[in-house]
């Protein structure tokens, strides 16, 4: 009914039947309403393990800004959660996680600060909404690496699909106000081999 | 909320998402509803504001639904929505000038759907309160 990852649950303790330990996460939505949360707490990634594999996030047109090094930077941010999505998958452990939680919020930050540069440069009119928008999703993802490596909180399913959200939903809901602007300002689309961001970064 | 009314709302939802006149609506009934409201949008951008609203209705509606990352994503929002300093009162009137466009926007609106309505979005500020 549910092909592609299977997961197994050592028991029934969050009362989600036998039948729905196995599913896709592609086919999250054929698991009655009910018990989607349920299914979510289970395969907490720690005690349980989940084989087979699928991409959390698969990069489209639909996620790009228009202009091609800020849609290299979100490529990098999307790797790195699927990389956090196959280290979970294929069992690499918890330290393995933490490693990738870390670049991302290292990577993270970097990319912030070239977008609100960016927006200085070209006085862009969102800029003081965007930056408390990213100085909040900032203060996220070290609260999440806190709660992970001084609390010991599982990477769980729940976190990985929040930080799918955290990524996708200010991409597509904030960021793409900025491309038509930045565009408009003078900032070519294509950067060629040298572009800015190696300039000022490397 | 049992699966007939989980398909019932979801399908209000489909139909006020699809209305030309809903999100419109829904603002000049928000702005109405109190003095104080303005004040809250002064320095923001409406056009984007509006298209947020459709986004925002279906990420409590995903609370509800219990999709996977949405409790996480809801308290993110909630501790965004913080920084605004927004008085509880201010999510009452947000409710209560939806509840009044989609009763103007869903051609099968009724006390039922009303309640469901109500039983969705109140999840969901429950859990953006709880972060203030």
């Amino acid at each position: 009914m549910f092909p592609g990852v299977e997961l197994e649950a050592p028991g029934q303790k969050n009362n989600v039947p036998k039948r729905y330990w196995h599913f896709s996460y592609s086919h999250f939505h054929e698991l009655p309403i009910g018990w989607r949360g349920k299914a979510c707490d289970t395969v907490a990634t720690d005690s349980h393990h989940i084989r087979g594999n699928s991409m959390l996030i698969e990069w489209s047109d639909e996620l790009s800004v228009g202009i091609q090094e800020i849609d290299e930077q979100h490529k990098v941010l999307v790797g790195l959660l699927n990389e956090m999505h196959d280290a979970i998958h294929e069992r690499h452990g918890r330290e393995a996680s933490i490693r990738i939680l870390k670049r991302l919020s290292d990577y993270t930050r970097i990319h912030f600060a070239v977008e609100e540069s960016l927006m200085r440069i070209f006085d862009y009119p969102g800029y003081e909404e965007h930056k408390k928008q990213h100085e909040q999703l900032i203060t996220e993802i070290l609260d999440l690496e806190h709660k992970i490596i001084d609390e010991g909180h599982a990477i769980s399913f729940q976190l990985l699909h929040f930080l799918k959200m955290w990524l996708t939903k200010h991409i597509l809901e904030s960021d793409m106000d900025y491309g038509p602007f930045f565009l408009k300002s003078g900032l070519k689309a294509r950067s060629g081999n040298q572009g800015w961001f190696k300039r000022l970064w490397h | 909320m049992d699966s007939d009314a989980l398909q019932a709302f979801h399908a209000s939802l489909d139909r006020v998402l699809a209305s030309p006149d809903f999100i419109d609506l829904f603002y000049r009934n928000f702005f109405e509803a109190h003095a104080d409201v303005a004040a809250y949008f002064a320095h923001t951008d409406m056009r984007k504001q509006k298209r947020k609203l459709g986004a925002s209705l279906t990420i409590l509606t995903e609370l509800h639904d219990g999709n996977p990352g949405s409790e996480l994503y809801v308290g993110y929002l909630g501790r965004l929505h913080a920084g605004y300093d927004i008085p509880p009162r201010m999510y009452d009137l947000w409710l209560g000038a939806l509840i009044a466009s989609i009763s103007s926007c869903d051609e099968a609106f009724t006390p039922e759907l009303e309640a469901l309505w109500r039983e969705v979005m109140s999840h969901g500020i429950a859990r953006m309160q709880a972060e203030s």
